[in-house]
């Protein structure tokens, strides 16, 4: 069966594109070369298995390091998928692209990660969700909503915005949080994010809105602003 | 998600509906009636202006995080790793 490589090794999205891939991306390969290393894994080339962990160990790390937040939790999802792509290579069936594959052995394997964790502080997404007057419009009448988006520049430069945010990632649910790094920060498509997490298109969209609307309640409490 | 048409009501387009197309209006998947009447909404209302900035200025600072690269050390802590259960695994058949 043909391998759906359709999308190569850097497997980005256009969101992905319009924001330029980082220098860590893995380089484009020929889509054949890797569906010929896939099909090696399948009669368990060891060799091939060492050179799709090069082409991905990076992105996958990334991946993983942005789930769980630190180094050692990365390294165990980075040695569980490598050794799950070893070992369950056949039941790949090419029906979605390689790298959405990964996304999904990834993913799952930091979400089991995060759901042992103890929730220490459960943060109510209402409460910086935006509300509105029983007639629909912004809560507190015109005028209420202030536009605070010209004056991060000076945070973004410190970094200190990144830390907030990052903040308010890990605040989010486990299954929000893979859809918002895999939406914003590696640009796959709400498609293939559907594919990966066991999800409808609508339902990943619906997330990924929730969850931008949580973080800019967040940032604009932080600023000093209403989150509505 | 079945929505309400906002076509032909910017004057009423309530600012709830308005929040709940940003994702779509961003993404340009929008109809263009539903867009056209999106921004005829935002001529009108300055909250959903300053709404829809700070939305998009979050997602900005969002794409704007990134995280480090596989550290040297690791990255070959788990190529060992992964030759010797591949090889252990070969030794075992």
């Amino acid at each position: 069966m043909a391998v759906n490589t359709k999308r190569g090794a850097a497997g980005r999205g256009p969101q992905g594109a319009e924001r330029g891939v980082p220098p860590q991306a893995p380089a484009r390969q020929p889509a054949e070369e890797e569906g010929s290393l896939v099909e090696r894994v399948k009669a368990k080339d060891a060799q091939a298995l060492e050179a799709l962990y090069r082409r991905y160990c990076s992105r996958v790390y990334r991946q993983a390091i942005a789930l769980v937040g630190n180094e050692a939790e990365a390294e165990e999802v980075v040695q569980e998928v490598f050794l799950t792509l070893y070992e369950k290579a056949k039941t790949f069936r090419g029906e979605a692209a390689f790298s959405t594959w990964l996304y999904r052995l990834a993913t799952n394997a930091a979400l089991t990660r995060l759901r042992r964790r103890k929730r220490t502080k459960e943060v109510s997404y209402e409460d910086y969700l935006p509300k509105y007057e029983p007639d629909g419009h912004h809560l507190g009448g015109a005028g209420s909503v202030v536009d605070w988006s010209q004056d991060t520049e000076k945070l973004l430069a410190s970094k200190e915005l990144h830390g907030i945010l990052r903040q308010a990632l890990d605040q989010l649910r486990p299954v929000d949080k893979a859809v918002v790094m895999l939406s914003d920060l590696e640009g796959v498509p709400n498609r293939e994010i559907g594919q990966a997490l066991g999800l409808s298109v609508p339902a990943v969209k619906i997330r990924l809105h929730r969850a931008r609307l949580f973080l800019r309640g967040r940032l604009a409490v932080t600023l000093g602003h209403s989150p509505f | 998600m079945a929505r309400r048409s906002i076509v032909g009501r910017a004057q009423s387009a309530i600012c709830r509906e308005i929040t709940d197309l940003l994702l779509d209006y961003l993404t340009g998947e929008l109809d263009r009636g539903t867009a056209s009447a999106f921004e005829d909404h935002l001529r009108l209302c300055s909250d959903c202006v300053a709404f829809l900035n700070t939305y998009k200025k979050t997602v900005h600072v969002t794409r704007s995080l990134r995280y480090e690269s596989i550290p040297a050390e690791l990255e070959r802590r788990v190529r060992r790793f992964l030759r010797e259960r591949t090889q252990k695994g070969r030794r075992g058949r």
